[in-house]
């Protein structure tokens, strides 16, 4: 993953606190931009940035401050190293900003708006959590206080978590207080989900867990023993599903 | 004049094909059909297998899951446990097509191993040599392709109209395990086309099988593409996809006389008359319409003179699943859903050793398709979160974990489970879909051996895992019990007495008899393979006997 631009996470909350995380992400996919469209980046939301405390959310769903907020929760529960991209540096947000608002894709399926709600409350509850934890709000912690405060809520430790119930696959139910691990499970969608849904920039999350993914061809009988080729070996011979970066029918940029 | 000699009611698997064959009878047929026609498929990991659960068109019929001990109108937990598909093909359109013939004894359970305390253990009317020629019926015009000499396991053999799959690196690694302790792993027969066959494309290995529709749309054998494409355009049939089959109706001599539906697009109710109906929901679906068919000469539901009716429920022990790491890569989402399988356990009586079981399974190579899955959701049920128990949710050893991804084999064993009078599916009244229809109200607990059986098998794959050089071995699964199922089989037991079983061996209603059910209902017993390719050579059976003798 050495296309994507490292940003330090500070640079980063900041940046995100003012919106521009979604460009932020898709600058550093570098050669294959125009496959892996991404949001306007908008100069002016950048600029704004540096300036002011009004800025214009990017997203559709989330505001500027819930941004920075799922921003940060992103980049622990998904962290990046020297060898892989954090959950920001792969759009996660733009993904689950996009989750929320996506029509459901058959009529008896999931519908991810209804956890809307869930967003709006519980990224409220655990502002209050880590105010009365550390006394001061989510995006002013350093990455081992946010670890904490994420290890509280999942252990039900934390003050005001002890009774959050798992979501059901089952009844395919979340209940509102089980934001951290929807959270979770979308911010493990976005990372390896195809990037026409807005996350997995340059198919960064693909090539953390050493995945190649689809092609039109497939595999040959040859290609799937090894000697394995790698993905860039497979991508000069093969044709990628259009589909795979296909624009989300919602629109969310360009 | 009736509006069709022949109503089917389900056009999966076995709908698909009796609709098919009694078209090209010249028979006027209806087919209905619950879900829509499918259109192209993708190799969408998040589409097909997270947010649409496992299928193109995921039903929508509410479900009720209840223990023996869960009494009372509202007791167990509402929601959807069975995995199933709505379209035109049904589970056949995004099944893994994994092709088993049953072995004899696996057709007579009762005789083989005696009395069970507390299993309704039968004889299947039919032996595995009245099926022999239906399963190369399938074989031959489904599209099956398999080891030249069939089944090892299996006294009889036979060849496909195709070569097997291709052997990947994970099949490689589990034949080398499976041979270091003695046993033998063989290329698992699938409904996969590893040539061009019939007009349609050979697959391309493209490792989006199992949950997924065919991307190279044809390589995929089902129902659908085999069968039904060409039956669609034909003037004997007519095609009511969308429609929600509400009763069957009957005379006044309780004969059947067609079927009432819901039009999906309108909500609109209509009846439409033919000389004979044939059900083939699902062993869900299919009791769930006779029961909601109660009438004054039915009153206990359609066809259920003997109270069987939903009775005898069957699921497999389905979630039985053993994970392998290894140091190398071994790329196991790439090819078809499995391509090795190990037959040494799939019955008591084939293991070499004393068991206190009677079944057994096959264990079979299973994919995960994408890194999405391994990761695990809510949302998945079954096909996801399969990385080591204890490995965190979140963090920096999660993403390592994740980083091993491509390091794994999956193996999956459809446990054999025994039937019970007790594990059934009832109308519920309190929980109705959207066009007013009652659900199901399901009660299901396994036989304990149904455990130990699991058990066994789980400890002998892990053995051939760690032959095989594993670095690490897990499993996922056991021990629990496991509602709901992609395998559902019982509720409408073949039989000849019509005091105990509900359809006779073609499928005919004891009690109607122009009534017939084909699917995974009447089966007696479950067997520890995928049971599809004998619900398709149940229905050429049933086709054949509607053509020839009843017409």
């Amino acid at each position: 993953m050495t296309e994507t631009v490292e940003l330090d996470r500070r640079t980063f909350v900041r940046l995100a606190g003012a919106g521009a995380v979604a460009s932020t992400a898709g600058c550093g996919s570098g050669g294959t931009g125009d496959s892996t469209a991404t949001p306007t980046p908008t100069e002016t939301g950048a600029e704004t940035a540096a300036g002011t405390e009004t800025a214009e959310s990017p997203y559709d769903f989330f505001d500027a401050e819930q941004a920075a907020v799922v921003s940060t929760l992103v980049d622990r529960l998904l962290p990046g190293s020297e060898d892989r991209p954090s959950g920001t540096d792969l759009a996660v947000v733009r993904y689950i900003d996009r989750a929320l608002r996506r029509e459901p894709f058959y009529e008896t399926a999931h519908d991810d708006r209804r956890f809307q709600a869930a967003y709006e409350d519980g990224i409220d509850r655990l502002q209050e959590t880590a105010r009365a934890l550390f006394d001061r709000p989510i995006t002013d912690l350093d990455d081992a206080a946010v670890d904490d405060l994420l290890s509280q809520v999942t252990e039900r430790s934390a003050p005001g978590w002890e009774d959050v119930p798992t979501p059901n696959p089952v009844s395919m139910t979340v209940p509102s207080t089980a934001f951290v691990a929807l959270l979770r499970d979308h911010a493990v969608e976005g990372y390896y989900a195809q990037p026409k849904y807005g996350g997995n920039v340059d198919l960064g999350g693909w090539r953390q867990a050493g995945y190649v993914g689809p092609f039109v061809e497939g595999y040959t009988p040859e290609e799937l023993k090894p000697p394995w080729k790698s993905m860039a070996e497979h991508e000069a011979t093969k044709t990628r599903p259009p589909d795979l970066y296909g624009e989300f029918e919602e629109g969310g940029g360009s | 004049m009736a509006d069709a000699e022949v109503i089917v009611v389900g056009l999966g698997a076995a709908g698909g094909v009796v609709a098919s064959e009694l078209v090209d009878e010249g028979l006027d047929v209806v087919g209905i059909e619950a879900g829509p026609m499918p259109g192209t498929h993708d190799q969408d990991e998040l589409r097909n297998v997270i947010d649409a659960r496992l299928s193109n068109t995921v039903h929508d019929t509410p479900e009720r899951y209840r223990g023996y001990d869960d009494t009372g109108a509202d007791a167990g937990t509402t929601g959807k446990f069975n995995l199933y598909g709505r379209c035109v093909g049904g589970s056949s359109v995004h099944y893994c097509g994994v092709m088993w013939r049953l072995l004899p004894e696996h057709f007579n359970m009762r005789s083989e191993f005696g009395d069970l305390d507390g299993a309704n253990l039968a004889d299947w009317p039919v032996d595995y040599d009245d099926l022999v020629p239906y399963y190369e019926r399938a074989e031959r015009e489904i599209g099956i392709s398999g080891p030249d000499g069939g089944q090892p396991t299996h006294p009889d053999s036979w060849s496909y109209p195709m070569e097997p799959v291709p052997e990947t690196r994970s099949g490689e690694l589990l034949a080398d395990g499976a041979d270091e302790l003695g046993y033998e792993a063989f290329p698992s027969p699938q409904a996969v086309l590893t040539e061009e066959y019939d007009g349609r494309p050979s697959c391309t290995y493209c490792g989006h099988c199992c949950f997924y529709g065919c991307y190279v749309r044809g390589a995929k054998s089902n129902s659908l593409v085999a069968k039904l494409s060409s039956t669609l355009t034909a003037e004997n049939f007519d095609l009511r996809d969308e429609c929600v089959a509400k009763r069957v109706l009957v005379d006044g001599q309780g004969r059947v006389t067609g079927v009432r539906y819901v039009d999906k697009a309108d909500g609109t109710e209509r009846d439409l008359t033919a000389d004979a109906v044939v059900v083939s929901g699902n062993a869900v679906e299919t009791p769930r319409l006779l029961l909601n068919s109660a009438s004054e000469h039915h009153p206990d539901g359609l066809a259920n003179g003997s109270g069987q009716v939903g009775r005898n429920l069957m699921f497999h022990m389905d979630n039985t699943q053993i994970f392998a790491k290894f140091d190398e890569p071994t790329k196991q989402n790439r090819g078809t859903w499995s391509n090795k399988a190990v037959d040494d356990f799939i019955l008591a009586n084939r293991i070499d050793e004393d068991v206190d079981f009677v079944t057994g399974s096959n264990l079979q190579l299973a994919s995960i398709n994408a890194p999405m899955l391994y990761g695990g959701n809510w949302k998945q049920l079954y096909a996801g979160g399969k990385t080591p128990p204890g490995t965190p949710r979140w963090g920096d050893e999660f993403m390592a974990e994740m980083g091993d991804f491509e390091n794994v084999v999956w193996v999956w064993a459809p446990v054999e489970d025994v039937p019970r009078e007790r594990n059934r599916i009832r109308p519920d009244p309190n929980n109705r879909d959207e066009w007013g229809i009652p659900g199901v109200d399901i009660t299901f607990e396994n036989h304990p051996q149904d455990f130990r059986a699991q058990s066994y098998v789980v400890d002998r794959c892990r053995e051939i895992f760690e032959a095989a050089g594993a670095s690490e071995v897990w499993t996922a699964g056991t021990d629990i019990h496991h509602r709901g199922s992609s395998h559902l089989m019982g509720t409408c037991r073949m039989g000849t007495d019509p005091e105990t079983s509900v359809v006779d061996s073609y499928g005919r209603a004891h009690d109607v008899d122009n009534l017939f059910i084909v699917d995974g209902s009447p089966f007696v017993t479950s067997a520890g393979y995928n049971p599809t390719e004998t619900i398709y050579a149940l229905a050429f059976r049933t086709a054949e006997e509607i053509a020839t003798e009843w017409v």
